[in-house]
């Protein structure tokens, strides 16, 4: 029986690039998306020469793959609901510890605002955190097993490349720090004093403020340590 | 068990956290800025004061150049008897004319003298 409409050809095509739509169409991805449209062509090739039609062949063949998330290279399966829950902690107590020390900036009438975004995150955060939390305490076991692929390259990358951003974020920063602290001394000719302990500390704090960004190339370097420490093993048990 | 136990070990490690941030901020925006800004205002009240007046203040205007007209204003903004005034200065005698522009009756005569007095010691050139 030949479907009207039906192009079987077409309809392999369709079906692997969904299977592959989360993807970048890299050099590694589009080899792996030739050799699976290869495989299921094969495949209908056989069952139709046994006599199957094209559309059950189609139908069966696609059904025989399901999912490439196993075969993409770095990906690894980890039980979900726990790699988030203590991602979320994390950055919870990073930005925690850069809120209280900040706060006695406050005193000075600097990183007012950075405090304020880190306080509010703080209380954003806490209510996240324990309702995830909590609510994973009800939540049946087999609930809490699902598992989900992470590309650790991916990950790795990532915390490279914030690694990298937040260097050179820190070297502009205290290079512009240092010329408009210091820069009056060349351009007007105007001596720079610091006089005391309390201008010593606004110096101080200026140059220390930009370093409370650190929570985020530490967070992509803890969701790269989790994505391991929960990966699905053998057991596939937490 | 043993990641349980870790987790609950950070939970309670947030929870103390929260309670120290929460203080901490009370602390600082309920007590010290607060005490802070009346000890300024307190400062700048005294300054307005020939006996409470900070000498300190004005040392950073001490100039042998006369013709410095913002030293000149800087240095009288940091002087008590905060009122709208003008310079003229006089280099042949070498001093400044300074003109209040408020009535010697709304701040009060004996005040006046002992603020003016005070200024013109403490603004006097010695060699």
């Amino acid at each position: 029986m030949v479907m009207e409409g039906f192009n079987k050809q077409e309809e392999l095509n369709h079906y692997v690039d969904h299977l592959f739509r989360k993807y970048k169409p890299t050099q590694q991805i589009r080899e792996l998306k030739a050799e699976i449209l290869s495989n299921l062509e094969a495949k209908v090739a056989d069952l139709t020469a046994s006599g199957m039609n094209d559309h059950e062949a189609v139908q069966q063949a696609k059904n025989s793959i399901r999912s490439v998330d196993h075969l993409v290279d770095g990906n690894i399966r980890v039980f979900i609901h726990p790699f988030r829950l203590e991602l979320v902690q994390m950055g919870l107590l990073f930005s925690l510890i850069a809120w209280i020390l900040t706060i006695p900036f406050r005193i000075f009438g600097l990183g007012v605002l950075l405090n304020t975004i880190l306080m509010a995150l703080c209380i954003v955060g806490s209510i996240v955190y324990f309702a995830m939390y909590f609510s994973s305490k009800r939540k049946k076991e087999e609930a809490l097993q699902a598992k989900k692929y992470v590309n650790y390259r991916l990950v790795a990358k990532l915390k490279r490349a914030s690694w990298r951003i937040w260097s050179l974020f820190i070297i502009v920063v205290t290079l512009t720090t240092t010329a408009v602290q210091f820069g009056s001394h060349i351009w007007f000719a105007r001596p720079v004093t610091i006089e005391g302990p309390y201008q010593w500390a606004v110096l101080a704090i200026k140059y220390a403020l930009p370093f409370a960004s650190v929570i985020v190339p530490l967070l992509f370097h803890v969701a790269e340590k989790l994505a391991f420490k929960y990966e699905a093993g053998e057991r596939d048990e937490i | 068990m043993k990641q349980v136990n870790v987790m609950r070990y950070k939970n309670m490690l947030i929870v103390g956290l929260l309670v120290i941030g929460f203080g901490l901020f009370a602390v600082v925006q309920g007590v010290i800025i607060p005490q802070n800004e009346q000890r300024h205002q307190q400062y700048l009240a005294a300054q307005q004061n020939p006996v409470t007046h900070d000498l300190s203040r004005i040392l950073p205007f001490k100039n042998r150049y006369m013709g410095d007209a913002s030293n000149v204003a800087n240095l009288f903004q940091h002087l008590p008897l905060d009122v709208e005034r003008t310079y003229r200065l006089h280099p042949e005698t070498w001093s400044v004319e300074v003109n209040y522009k408020e009535g010697v009756s709304r701040i009060g005569e004996e005040r006046v003298h002992k603020i003016l007095t005070w200024i013109s010691q403490v603004t006097s050139h010695k060699k």
